[in-house]
């Protein structure tokens, strides 16, 4: 486990990140940061740039201009360090393994010895509160207990950063409330991309509105709408995005 | 970490029975398999009909034929109703230009479309020897009528044959190891194509893992690429190991069924099964560094890992003819370049090897390897994620 301790108690800083994927340019100077202990929403439309920016942060996409900082390491250095844990839209467990095992494997990548490979098992079984189907191949899971045991994967190593794209993507609504209860159950700080606005409110502490590759605006829910003069986030996003509201 | 994704994968793969399954199946039945074929033109010989309308023939078909049957051929007499390989027609007149002196008589073979030159090869050896007892015959006649004491035989074979058997670098062999020397060539032939599965598993290790959706989040962990890449490797290498014992266990199959078959056995000793064993070892190993190399610089995509499938099947098919048709102890310049291509060195260290030369067998397998972990070290350099999962 990484003990994080940043001055600016931001465990997240992004700067001006500018990513191409060949000629085009994406992100156009993405700026904001994420502080310790809190989740920190992207939100934005579709083909907004947000997993582009979560994938940067995982250190998956590796390159790109401007300066990210995840508890003051660049991110694929934080990411070998173990620093952060990541979970794409598009994921699924290994299939042929349970759901024990699935678990027992990333906790073996993120910790140094055997005890405290269980001890993350032990947590993430009890984040992805399946039951008696921790023991069954995934292969036999619903679309919402896979969604659940891969959020548990992704939170039980206790990071400095835990990112999640979508995480209730494609979910029904018990399994929605499920995986949201289990990601206020965690304690790292959070980075989360969603659509939901609903689930924005529930979840965020902080949301950061990208459009076009760019941020167009950051603050907590009370802020923004308080800043827009609205009672709910939705008409935040449609105002912040400059769409006209037909309603 | 190399440890914990390699028990994944151990798992992972003890729990894929079809994958597992082929892996060890096919190495097994493979050269049996082709053993199989060949012995079917034992069980199944050629026919032969001789055609004969003048009883006063008789004693010249009965010498052929009786040769044809004992080199393994079915012969027919007189049969309209039969379906020869090939139709050996008597002339009537047979006998009687036989016996003149100084007269060449004439036989029609008619041979049937597709039958394979064997059946025509076992008629025309029958002649020979027929027109070698009958010269041997005139020859005598002349002797006598001249008046001279000379030896039949001597006259018509001036020339005697001892044949012995010698390495490329000119050691004298036995006539097991030619035999060994030409079983191998059939080995090559079938010893890439059954190291597939291990293959297969390897490549698609990488890509599967991309196409399931596993990719990204597993290289989004502290996991090294070297990690990655040499658990990968070693993985498909294990599957490699239980592949390897089958083919030897394939090998072992098709010599008992030679034996039984033909009862001219292949002998090999345990060096050469070791050999066997290593040079599948390195196929694997070496088709685990090119796939990963070429996945690394174009990207994990399915249509890539199938450009790589096609890539290697090529290479490994002119691996498998080379062997088939060179001796590769005897090339020289600019033929023996063909020894740069990837997997005709391996073919070439078992030829070699049955040829009786083990330094070559060795500077072959040791260059194999030398290149393979070459390819790994440049894999891992390269290894960059976003080109792997979105390329």
């Amino acid at each position: 486990m990484i003990v994080v301790n940043t001055l600016s108690g931001n465990v997240l800083d992004i700067t001006g990140l500018v990513k191409r994927f060949g000629k085009r340019e994406v992100l156009h100077g993405v700026t904001f940061s994420a502080s310790s202990g809190q989740v920190t929403c992207v939100v934005g439309p579709n083909g907004a740039g947000k997993t582009t920016t979560l994938r940067v942060v995982a250190g998956i996409a590796t390159h790109y201009e401007g300066v990210v900082r995840i508890a003051g390491e660049e991110p694929r250095k934080a990411r070998s360090l173990g620093m952060v844990s990541y979970l794409p839209e598009e994921a699924y467990p290994y299939e042929r393994l349970t759901g024990y095992e699935n678990l027992l494997f990333y906790a073996k990548l993120y910790s140094r010895d055997e005890e405290t490979a269980l001890k993350m098992v032990e947590r993430g079984v009890s984040l992805a509160s399946l039951g008696e189907a921790i023991n069954r191949r995934t292969s036999e899971y619903s679309r919402g207990m896979k969604r659940r045991l891969l959020i548990a994967r992704t939170l039980m190593t206790n990071t400095a950063l835990s990112i999640l794209d979508e995480p209730t993507s494609g979910l029904d609504i018990e399994s929605s409330v499920r995986v949201r209860r289990t990601i206020l159950n965690a304690s790292s700080a959070i980075l989360l991309s969603s659509h939901n606005v609903l689930e924005v409110e529930y979840l965020c502490h902080k949301v950061v509105l990208i459009n076009d590759g760019r941020t167009v605006i950051q603050g907590t829910p009370a802020e923004l709408k308080r800043l827009f003069s609205t009672e709910n986030m939705e008409e935040v996003f449609l105002k912040a995005s400059g769409v006209k509201d037909d309603r | 970490m190399i440890g914990e994704l390699l028990s994944k994968e151990i798992l992972d793969l003890k729990r894929d029975r079809r994958l597992l399954l082929g892996s060890i199946l096919l190495p097994l039945i493979m050269l049996p398999l082709v053993g199989g074929v060949l012995l079917a033109s034992i069980v199944h010989p050629v026919v032969i009909e001789i055609v004969n309308n003048n009883p006063l023939n008789e004693p010249y078909v009965h010498y052929v034929g009786n040769y044809i049957s004992s080199s393994g051929a079915k012969v027919v007499y007189n049969d309209p109703n039969s379906t020869p390989d090939v139709a050996l027609i008597f002339p009537n007149d047979f006998y009687l230009n036989v016996s003149r002196i100084n007269s060449t008589t004439y036989l029609t073979v008619e041979v049937s479309v597709g039958s394979g030159s064997n059946a025509l090869s076992l008629v025309e050896n029958a002649l020979f020897n027929l027109s070698e007892n009958i010269t041997l015959t005139r020859i005598g006649l002349l002797a006598k009528e001249a008046h001279v004491n000379v030896s039949p035989d001597a006259v018509f074979n001036p020339l005697g044959l001892i044949v012995g058997y010698r390495s490329v670098n000119n050691h004298p062999v036995s006539q097991q190891q030619d035999q060994l020397f030409q079983f191998t060539k059939i080995l090559s032939l079938v010893l890439f194509p059954s190291a597939l599965p291990a293959v297969f598993f390897i490549v698609e290790g990488i890509t599967g893992e991309r196409e399931r959706r596993t990719l990204e989040s597993l290289l989004s962990t502290p996991l090294r690429p070297s990690s990655f890449i040499i658990s990968k490797v070693a993985a498909g290498s294990m599957l490699g190991v239980l592949s390897s014992i089958s083919e030897v266990l394939g090998i072992v199959l098709f010599s008992v069924a030679l034996d039984v078959y033909t009862h001219s056995p292949v002998t090999f000793a345990l060096p050469f099964l070791g050999v066997v064993i290593g040079v599948y070892m390195e196929t694997v190993l070496l088709t685990a560094s090119l796939s990963v190399l070429v996945l690394m610089l174009l990207g994990g995509s399915t249509r890539n890992a199938q450009l790589i499938s096609t890539l290697i099947f090529t290479l490994i098919l002119l691996a498998s003819f080379s062997s088939l048709f060179l001796n590769f102890g005897s090339l020289t310049f600019p033929s023996s370049a063909i020894l740069l291509i990837p997997y005709v060195q391996l073919s070439a260290a078992l030829v070699d090897f049955a040829g009786g030369l083990y330094i070559n067998t060795l500077l072959y397998l040791v260059l194999t390897l030398a290149v393979s972990l070459f390819l790994i070290w440049i894999s891992v350099k390269l290894l960059d994620p976003e080109k792997l999962l979105f390329r």
